[in-house]
Parts: structure tokens; sequence; C-alpha cells
């Protein structure tokens, strides 16, 4: 069997640690390496995961890779989103797909140019709780949507990767970082757009580690006029049990229905340590996000995530912040895409 | 010391075993255009006042647990009269109302205290407590919901008497939002009430509140739940501290009663011959009978010994005993109100709403 060569470009962000796993899991692909300008983290991860390197882009292609996880700093996904496609390798790219909604639509223009598949790294389409209620909702059984709660929380993601507190590297802070999750969900659950936002911040939590906001509340208004909120929050303190989390409630003409992303968990209480830890046990979305990737190249369809909704949610992000400058409810500029 | 208690609905009789588990007497209710409150007076053995002169002259507290379009009335008179007032939430319908209510009381040296009775339940209570001891550091992110049922009474669902899911059921935690969090500048709220696939329905609201400090609150406030459901959590989220609560959580006693089934090979024992088959799987041994008399399935209970609505009645007695001013005055209640009016008018409008210091609200 003819497998699809796939590599990762760029170890910046933590999550290539878990995607290189999933590669290597799907039957379907051959794993290649990944490339790295950093020489430390060519060194690090390459000997962590016992993976092969690269140190330039040109010998990253002559490996004969076909597709690429762009794992960069958020503002670089651009430059190598762009590069990779014109070099003909389909692109899943780490949310948020870009900084700003021109550099999103330069990458999605660059893929259709360029005839390669390209989709948002957006996992939580494929977590099961979201899955089983998105599949009973679409069959009628929660009822009509008339608005959404939900809240994507997290710990200060500085000691995973300090570029993700630096606004110039991640292109805003828990703002830019968590809203674009259930912006994404949002969409996916309404089949509905978002109209205006309104959003407030600030930098309590964290504020000795990081240099953006921290702190987030997103209210959201559709096209139809429902509406929805957002909490973005770095709120979780260092001994949480866990990373964070994600959790949303459906508010219909029937009731409600609250869906926790990560419930699944073991909670284990130590001598040693001094913390309750939660050990998660539920699926692992990252490994059907990447399979669905592999697979919609090798059929030859569109991924059922796509640039354009990593476009949208960061329509949404650029209107959050706007309405945090302006004190205002701001429009959501959506563009065209053909 | 003697009461005097308005209006004899749910609250009234909530506030009335509330005074006598304290050892007060409630010497009587008001006239009121009501069946109940003269059935109240002759269960409980209590006087019937024409109006609040009257009562006035015969209470050392007036207690106006009437529904909320008639306290600024019944407040002006109790001022009027010099009789210290426990009001029930929300203060008033308007700013404009609570204003007069308080200055009123203010002026004439009157005690006025408002029944926010949520920061006497013992969960809101620890979380007040916690921030108070700086274990929290300062507030950074918080949230509150309260998700509940529509209630029954025709005046609760007329948004023009009792001021609708935001100012009746939500005005509990932005009274608390702001007792924990601090005063609040700046308001967005929108209210789902249906939409036009649904039709109209019960209202759920959110409202995201900006504090002077800088904190932010989100808020949730519903009467969309079906019942019995009553859900409510909180979270404050701080610099040195992250406090959670969920009502699911905290569930101390939860019955699961129902059918049970009984074996298959004891029925065959007593039932005779085997012919039966009828009933099928899963109903051997129960008729329909039994099944008609299954009860609901309980909900949940997370008990305490303590009457949150008799602590607050305690705290504000002791306060008039001592001649401190009531724990939440009608300025805190005034404050309460302007925030959800505020929440109403970003509902309405679409935009937020600042919200401007009051000349009373010091």
């Amino acid at each position: 069997m003819k497998r699809l060569k796939v590599g990762i470009v760029s170890f910046a962000h933590l999550h290539a640690e878990a995607y290189i796993g999933n590669l290597r899991n799907n039957p379907a692909v051959e794993y290649v390496g990944f490339v790295d300008e950093d020489s430390e983290r060519r060194n690090t991860y390459g000997a962590a995961y016992e993976s092969a390197v690269f140190d330039d882009w040109q010998s990253f292609l002559d490996s004969g890779v076909e597709a690429v996880i762009v794992c960069s700093e958020n503002v670089y996904h651009k430059r190598y989103a762009i590069a990779a496609a014109k070099a003909g390798l389909h692109v899943l790219c780490e949310k948020p797909l870009a900084t700003n909604p021109d550099d999103a639509d330069e990458i999605i223009s660059a893929a259709r140019t360029a005839g390669v598949r390209l989709m948002t790294a957006f996992p939580m389409r494929f977590n099961m709780p979201l899955r089983t209620a998105h599949a009973t909702l679409a069959q009628g059984g929660y009822g009509t949507i008339t608005s959404i709660i939900g809240r994507n929380q997290g710990q200060c993601p500085k000691r995973h990767r300090a570029w993700f507190v630096d606004p110039d590297l991640a292109g805003g802070g828990a703002m830019a970082d968590h809203t674009v999750h259930l912006a994404d969900i949002y969409r996916w659950f309404t089949t509905a757009e978002f109209e205006t936002v309104y959003a407030i911040n600030n930098r309590i939590t964290w504020r000795d580690e990081a240099g953006s906001d921290t702190g987030g509340l997103v209210a959201l208004r559709f096209t139809d006029g429902r509406s929805a909120s957002v909490d973005c929050s770095w709120s979780r303190p260092r001994h949480y049990p866990t990373w964070g989390g994600l959790a949303l409630r459906l508010i219909t003409d029937r009731g409600t229905v609250d869906i926790d992303a990560f419930r699944q968990v073991v909670s284990v209480h130590g001598h040693a340590s001094k913390h309750l830890r939660w050990d998660y046990w539920g699926s692992d979305a990252n490994q059907a996000m990447i399979d669905e990737f592999v697979a919609a190249i090798l059929d030859e369809r569109t991924p059922t995530v796509t640039g354009e909704d990593g476009l949208r949610a960061v329509e949404v992000v650029d209107a959050a912040y706007r309405s945090v400058a302006s004190g205002r409810p701001e429009k959501v500029h959506r563009r065209s895409v053909t | 010391m003697k009461i005097g208690l308005v209006g004899a609905g749910f609250m009234g009789r909530t506030h009335l075993a509330g005074w006598r588990s304290i050892g007060e007497e409630v010497v009587g209710l008001l006239r009121f255009d009501d069946p109940t409150i003269a059935e109240l007076a002759v269960a409980e053995g209590l006087s019937v006042f024409d109006n609040v002169p009257d009562m006035a002259t015969r209470c050392d507290v007036i207690d106006v647990c009437s529904p909320t379009f008639t306290h600024r009335d019944y407040v002006l008179a109790a001022v009027a009269a010099g009789t210290p007032i426990f009001c029930e939430k929300p203060l008033a319908l308007s700013v404009e109302d609570g204003v007069s209510m308080v200055r009123a009381a203010e002026d004439a040296g009157v005690p006025l205290g408002v029944g926010h009775v949520l920061r006497y339940f013992p969960e809101y209570a620890a979380a007040a407590r916690t921030v108070r001891s700086g274990d929290l550091g300062d507030p950074a992110v918080l949230r509150f919901s309260r998700c509940t049922f529509a209630p029954k009474n025709a005046w609760y669902l007329d948004e023009s008497r009792s001021g609708g899911v935001i100012l009746d059921l939500m005005i509990h935690d932005l009274d608390f939002a702001r007792h924990v969090g601090g005063d609040v500048k700046r308001v967005f709220a929108s209210i789902d009430r249906g939409s036009d696939v649904s039709g109209r329905l019960a209202p759920h609201a959110h409202a995201l509140l900006t504090h002077t400090s800088g904190a932010i609150s989100h808020v949730e406030g519903s009467w969309r739940m079906p019942q019995p459901e009553f859900l409510t959590s909180f979270e404050i989220a701080g610099s040195k501290a992250l406090l959670t609560f969920d009502s699911r959580d905290t569930s101390s006693v939860s019955p699961i009663i129902g059918f049970i089934q009984r074996p298959l090979v004891a029925e065959a024992t007593t039932a005779g011959p085997t012919t039966s088959g009828s009933e099928g799987p899963g109903r051997v041994g129960a008729g329909d009978s039994d099944s008609a008399e299954m009860p609901d399935i309980p909900v949940a209970a997370s008990p305490v010994s303590e009457d949150p609505y008799a602590l607050e009645l305690l705290a504000f007695r002791n306060a008039l005993r001592t001649g401190n001013p009531p724990p939440v005055d009608g300025r805190e209640g005034l404050l309460a109100i302007q925030i959800a009016l505020a929440a109403q008018r970003s509902a309405r409008t679409g935009t937020p709403v600042d919200i401007e210091p009051l000349e009373v609200a010091r």
C-alpha cells in the first residue's frame, strides 16, 4: 500500500508532540520528520520523539513529503502554510488559522490556487461528547438551539511555550487562543454565521506570567438574531487538576443540554502530590482529526473542517479585539470565500 | 420585636416562618385584595391591618414581601410612619423609585434592609468569606448561573410588574457579583426569548459585567428549565485562587427511587399456572395499577440546618438592636436594581449600558 508522506512544520506549538504520535498511529501515513529553523527544538524534540529532523525547507521537500501539519508560532502560520501550498503540499494548520483575517484569507487563496487540501486544526470537531451531542441535535433530539453559553478555560500556557503569552507571536492573548474553538463549535452546531461581537477582557489571573490578556468574556450575535457567549479565560490556576476544559450549554426550545468535552477523567489523589489530578480517558480527538485530514487527501475530497472554518473563527477574534478597544459591539467583517 | 407582614404569598409565608424561628412575633398582615390574607390570618392567629399607618402603630418592623410593583408605595408609607423596613428583593422596578425610597429612608433616619438572601446561602457565604480573607487575591473573572423553571404566578411573567427574569431572578447573582467583585461600571446583556423557529419561550438571559476594579463577570439567569430543575453554579477566578461551585456536585441526598424488577422465578411460584406471557418482559409482578402510583423521580437535595431566610432576618434584627445599619441596606438594593435595569436596557438596545454613579449611593 502506498502511504501518504506527512511531515510537521515547526515544533513551536506543543500540539506537535501529540500529532507526531497520531501520524505514526495512522497506517496510511509515512511520517517523514519535522522541519524547524530552531536548532534547540530540532535537538530536543528530534531526540525525544526519535524523529528525523530537517533544518532547511528544501531538504524537507526533498524527503518527498506530500502533506504537512503547520505547528509554528501563530504569526508564522501564513508564511509556512503558503510556502507548503506553493510546493504542492496539503496543509493541516494549527488553530488559529492566522493572527488576522487578511492572513487567513491569503492562506485559503494560496491553497486554492495550488489545488491542495487545507484543513484547520479544530480537534473539538472530533471530540466524542461533542460529536454525539451534535448528532442528536441534528436528528432533532434536543429541539432547536435558541442560544449557547460556553467556556473554554485553561491555565496560562506560558509554561508549555513562552510565545503563547507574547501577543506579537500569538496574535493576542487568551481571547485569541480560546475564542476560536467555541466560535467554530457554535457555527458547527447552529449552521449560522456571526453578525456582531461584544467583548471585555483583563489581565489579572497569571498577570506576572503573561504580557497579554488572560481573562475574557465574549458575547456573540448570529445573523438570525440568536445569541451566545464565550468565556475564553486563562482562569485555571497552577494546581488545577488538569490543563483546563471546554464545556457548553445549549439552550433550546425543549430545555438545555450541558456538554463537557473533557469530563471523561479519573480523579487521582496522591500522597506525594499535593493536588488532585484528572487523568483523561476520553477518546483522542487529535487522532480522529488527523485521520480525517489523511482520508480527505487520499479520497480526494474536501476535509470536513476547512480553511474557511478557520477564517470565520479568526474573524470573530478580530471583531472581539476591536470591541475591547471600542467598548461597543463590533460587526464581524465576513469575507466572501469562493 | 413585633413584625407586620405585607404580603402572604410564598415569600410572606417563608418570612413568617423565619421571624418565628428567631423568636420574633409576627403580629399581623396587611389587608390586600387577596383571599389568602384572611386564610393565613385565621390559620396563624394574626391580625389584619387596614393600612400601613395602622400596622406601624403596632409593629417595630414592617416586612414588605408583596409583589415587586407594590414595594415602593408600602416602603414609602412605612418610612412616613417612621417604622424600620425589611423589603424583599428587588427593591423596586425603576432606579427613580429606588432612589426615592432610599432617599426617603435616609432623610427620615429609618433603617431599610433589602432581602438579598443569596448572601446568606451557605455556599455563597463561604465564597464571600474566602474572597474577603484574601486567599482569592484580586477577583478577575467571575461566573454566576441560576437556571430554573418559570414561576406560575401571573404577575411574575408580566415584566411590567415583576421586572422579568433579570430583575426578579438574575438580580440575586448581580447583587452577589457586585458584593464580591466590587462596583459595576458597564453592563452588556442578552435575553433569549426563543427564535423565529421555536416561537416565544420562557426567557434565558446572560449578562457581561465590567467592574470598576477591572474584574469581569458573566451572569446567567434562566426560566427556561423544565420543572423541577433548579441549577445554580458559580466560579470566582482570582489572582491567587479559583473557587468553583455547582449545585449538581454538592447534592448530598440523591434518591433513585422507582420501579424495581422482580425475579421471574419468584413470580412463577405464587402465580399458579404459568399461562401468562401477556405482560411481557420487564413488567412481571407489577400491574398497571402499580405503575400509576409510581412517584416522580425525587429531586436531589443538599440539606443544611440553617434557613438562609431566617439568617437574613436575624442579621437585620441584630443590626436594629445594636443600632447598626442593616447589613444589606437600601443603597445596596438600589445598586442591584440599577445593574439589573441596565442589563434589561442593554438586552433591549443591543448596546452596553454604563452605570452612572447615584447621588444617594455613596
